[in-house]
């Protein structure tokens, strides 16, 4: 969160209420949003915003079986979970070992879904990446967002060309900050760091 | 199938479901039956829309009913009105089902797909249609808005449709529709609180 600008919250919250958050990152989102007030609040705004929209959609009397089974279920205890609540439970319960395996491996990715969203909304329509922007004010480090489909072995061998070493992160939606070797490299760092594939968010750091 | 189409509904008056919403938050029944005769076809309506199978917007009815029923006492009226708390929940259960692999694994039955009479969602279908006063600001600032913005929102909004899905079907670049989305999401942000604060003062 301490790395997330407020106009990048608030885009990220706007995707999340319109559906178009990448479904790892919605799935980020929605519990980081449990415990981050902020997260919250931008998700609020947008649902006031856009729920109206709803408004203009013709409805549709639900046949009565609809109503039998609510009822039943609120009048059991416990509840009788249906095949969709089975589902929902199973996708917000990620305890096995075997999703607690594939998240260590995760972490060693750590592209995590919202970078993508961040970083298709933070390049531009028809970016060419041939131009990194200035790095003047820089001090060495970078922040860094890898692509999913990077491994372990991707990010280490990409470091080590731009002779850089990750000091912080990842953060909670993934940003790592990334100090270099030698700080006058900045700008070749980006300029390699854009064209990378493993690569979905770079940008200078003024203040590390 | 037993439901009905209708094809206009009123604007509901918020200070009833506030009440049978408080009612329910003290588990009360017959309030919360009331709030679902209320509150469930215009549910139901949206969540067809996304899933467009009728046998799973029945399924994810249900579970934002039991939600509610759950939730009802962390409802607060200060901070949205109860059919935007209401729908909140039910778009976000559909857009998470329709997000998730068991969607992906679901056999669509075309006729029941025929049965969903999905209106096209070009900027005239949303004109007119707004019927809820708070929704006036809400058409303003999306009528401002390119076409193209216009449609991709409305596709993502109504149909559920992710960046991909919309892309195919306007025949765009994926690039070019994620910055209409992006750039039509932030002219609506700004018009909207530009409204807000207008009418403050």
């Amino acid at each position: 969160m301490r790395y997330l600008k407020p106009e990048l919250l608030d885009q990220l919250a706007g995707a999340y209420v319109l559906g178009t958050l990448p479904v790892r990152a919605r799935r980020r989102f929605a519990r980081l949003m449990k415990t981050h007030a902020a997260i919250a609040q931008a998700v609020h705004a947008w649902e006031q915003r856009l729920t109206p929209l709803a408004s203009t959609v013709p409805p549709v009397t639900p046949p009565a079986h609809v109503w039998k089974a609510i009822r039943a279920r609120i009048e059991s205890a416990p509840a009788t979970a249906s095949g969709i609540a089975k589902w929902f439970k199973d996708l917000f319960s990620a305890t096995t070992p075997v999703r607690w395996t594939l998240a260590a491996q995760a972490v060693a990715i750590a592209g995590l879904a919202v970078t993508l969203a961040i970083t298709q909304m933070q390049r531009p329509e028809f970016e060419t990446f041939s131009t990194p922007p200035p790095a003047a004010t820089t001090t060495g480090h970078l922040r860094l967002v890898f692509a999913e489909t990077a491994s372990e072995k991707d990010i280490r061998t990409l470091l080590h060309s731009i002779g850089g070493t990750i000091v912080d992160g990842p953060g909670e939606i993934g940003i790592y900050t990334v100090a270099l070797s030698d700080p006058a490299t900045v700008n070749a760092a980006l300029t390699a760091l854009y064209r990378h594939p493993h690569v979905t968010l770079a940008q200078p750091v003024s203040n590390p | 199938m037993h439901s009905s189409v209708t094809t206009a509904e009123p604007a509901i008056p918020n200070s009833g479901l506030e009440d049978l919403l408080a009612r329910t938050a003290l588990r009360d029944k017959q309030a919360f039956q009331r709030l679902y005769e209320i509150a469930s076809p215009r549910l139901f309506g949206v969540l067809i829309r996304l899933v467009r199978v009728r046998a799973v917007a029945e399924e994810i009815l249900q579970e934002c009913f039991v939600s509610i029923w759950q939730n009802s006492g962390s409802y607060m009226s200060s901070r949205s009105q109860p059919m935007t708390w209401m729908t909140s929940i039910a778009r976000n259960r559909a857009l998470d089902y329709l997000r998730s692999s068991h969607h992906k694994t679901t056999v669509y039955d075309d006729d029941e797909q025929r049965l969903l009479e999905i209106p096209d969602e070009t900027p005239g279908a949303l004109d007119g249609l707004l019927a809820e006063a708070e929704a006036q600001a809400l058409r303003d600032c999306l009528g401002a808005l390119d076409v193209k913005m216009q449609q991709c929102i409305a596709a993502a909004f109504y149909r559920g449709l992710n960046h991909d899905q919309v892309a195919a079907e306007c025949g765009a670049p994926l690039g070019t529709v994620k910055s209409w989305i992006r750039r039509g999401l932030e002219r609506l942000r700004r018009c909207l609180d530009g409204q807000i604060l207008a009418n403050e003062t």
